[in-house]
């Protein structure tokens, strides 16, 4: 597979990383340290550049993010969705405005997120006990792919 | 050149921002499908695939709390972010028992149907 972008960030980040070792000043120690610190930062920022630019381009399909296998959002991967953007965002916060240290998680946020992901567990439980077939969306099959292909969508071909 | 932690903190807001501007863009413009949010399947006998489609005051008072539970707690880290903010027991108690409702009311609509249809 040609994945020009991810061998991009590589030498992108080798070329950087070279930069920064070749051209800061200091002993050999502290330039290695420098080196790789800046070097690990700056590929971790474009792997994940490259996941939200393909996610922005549609190159990584979310349409279905929030669709339960019955067709239909769900309410208890909505809610999980908001309390992961919530509590990532507090943690981002608060990591930045006490850059010393990790912050302890109290028992309750734990709690918070447990009867969340809970709730999603129990809710996919419930809905294969149900025995719901996956219905056939918009521009979708029902089982999350969108393939034109009559084999792999499930139709019979008529060969004559 | 900045320093490691001014360059992971910027590196850091970047993606954070992009991730969930991205992920709300596609909230807001459809492209993440939020129909039905509100309706539930439910077990219905005369219905060609044996369920069918209604509204669901158990997703409907799940959707209220929870929205609630993530602004307060969103409002307290704003308000103080030196460290996460404890949230009342009472709360936590809200949610988990909203959350049971939602999941009886669904697993009663999915396994048994109409209650109405029950008692026939």
């Amino acid at each position: 597979m040609k994945n020009y972008e991810f061998y991009g960030s590589i030498i992108l980040t080798v070329l950087l990383t070279a930069v920064i070792a070749f051209w800061v000043k200091g002993d050999p120690a502290t330039k290695v340290k420098l080196a790789i610190s800046y070097g690990a930062l700056i590929l971790l920022f474009l792997f994940g550049f490259l996941i939200i630019a393909a996610i922005a381009s549609g190159k990584i399909d979310i349409s279905l993010l929030l669709t339960e296998s019955g067709g239909g959002a769900s309410m208890s991967r909505f809610q999980l969705l908001i309390f992961t953007f919530v509590i990532a965002l507090s943690f981002f916060l608060i990591v930045a405005s006490n850059a010393k240290e990790l912050p302890d998680i109290p028992a309750n946020v734990l709690a918070l997120l447990g009867v969340s992901a809970t709730t999603y567990g129990v809710s996919k439980g419930i809905q294969a006990g149900g025995g719901l077939k996956p219905k056939t969306g918009p521009g979708g099959n029902g089982n999350g792919s969108k393939t034109t292909d009559p084999v792999k969508d499930g139709q019979q071909l008529n060969v004559e | 050149m900045p320093s490691i932690s001014t360059l992971a903190f910027y590196e850091g807001l970047i993606l954070m921002v992009g991730f969930f501007g991205i992920v709300f863009w596609k909230l807001f413009t459809g492209g993440i499908d939020l129909r039905q949010l509100l309706e539930g399947d439910i077990r219905d006998a005369n219905s060609p695939d044996g369920f069918s489609t209604q509204a669901s005051a158990g997703r409907v008072q799940s959707l209220i709390i929870t929205l609630f539970t993530a602004m307060y707690y969103l409002l307290q880290v704003i308000h103080n972010p030196k460290g996460f903010p404890k949230l009342p027991n009472e709360l936590i108690e809200a949610m988990a028992g909203s959350q049971a409702v939602y999941l009886g009311g669904k697993a009663q609509a999915m396994l048994l149907g109409r209650l109405r249809d029950l008692v026939k």
